[in-house]
């Protein structure tokens, strides 16, 4: 949850909301409020257009607050931790990695595939091949401490 | 063996820095030498998901169901190669392949940077 030096008179808003449960008041309350834009009209907007989505999928969402403190959202697609935590069937993911520690999970080649086709439809993957993109989940999942099998 | 890591260091420098020289001539060659004239060997890898199963925990739409594993064959054939140590360690060992540099380079590195903190 990074916030970016106002820009001209935009400033950029880093969160990750769970799909259709916007307005708590500690992750968004104060960091919209402080920008001037009234939670409750992001909320609805945001719970609005994620109701397609599985209530509780968290949600990296960026929000452009103009100068006059009107706003605009993009919704990205979940973050690949949440996708490999779920995919190998685990909570959380290791506390420890590395040679001296066990794998806490095990994903399969075709999991990772599905995985970065989804990924592959969000803005900012558009100069990476599928391939690259895979390769980006599977270092994911080895950070994790999930295997990554055939 | 401080002595022969210390000649492996510098060996690796002076060569680092011949290859980086090169490096234009290399990746071009590479790009070259990127025809298969020899046949690709028959994959051996068989995932452990066959053809059916359903790979849970991907779909995270209302509407949607997780998606279903194809067969082995009708993924790219990249997918079963990019996860083998064996196809990466046969990229690093390739002179003409840039993943060979950027080890070698990444080695030269630590290998100074354990002589420098070995000093202090």
């Amino acid at each position: 949850m990074s916030k970016k030096a106002p820009a001209a008179a935009a400033s950029l808003l880093r969160l990750v909301v769970p799909a259709g449960k916007a307005t708590p008041s500690p992750p968004i309350g104060p960091a919209l409020g402080q920008r001037g834009v009234k939670s409750m009209d992001f909320c609805k907007q945001f719970n609005d257009r994620t109701k397609n989505v599985d209530v509780g999928t968290p949600l990296p969402v960026i929000i452009t607050v103009k100068g006059d403190r009107t706003f605009t959202f993009v919704t990205k697609s979940p973050p690949t931790s949440f996708f490999l935590k779920r995919a190998a069937g685990i909570e959380k993911g290791a506390t420890n990695i590395g040679k001296d520690h066990p794998f806490v999970g095990k994903v399969n080649l075709k999991q990772v595939y599905e995985i970065a086709k989804i990924k592959q439809a969000d803005d900012g993957m558009g100069h990476l091949s599928l391939k690259g993109i895979c390769a980006g989940v599977i270092g994911s999942a080895k950070s994790m401490g999930i295997e990554v099998v055939a | 063996m401080l002595k022969s890591f210390t000649s492996t260091a510098f060996s690796g420098l002076r060569t680092v820095s011949q290859q980086q020289a090169r490096c234009i001539q290399v990746s071009a060659r590479s790009l070259n030498a990127k025809d298969d004239s020899a046949p690709k060997a028959k994959r051996t890898v068989v995932s452990s998901a066959p053809e059916g199963t359903v790979l849970k925990g991907i779909n995270y739409m209302k509407d949607g169901k997780d998606p279903v594993a194809l067969a082995d064959d009708a993924y790219p054939e990249w997918l079963w190669e990019i996860n083998d140590p064996e196809v990466r360690n046969a990229r690093i060992a390739d002179p003409l392949d840039k993943k060979h540099h950027k080890e070698a380079r990444r080695q030269a590195i630590k290998a100074e940077n354990f002589i420098r903190d070995k000093k202090t």
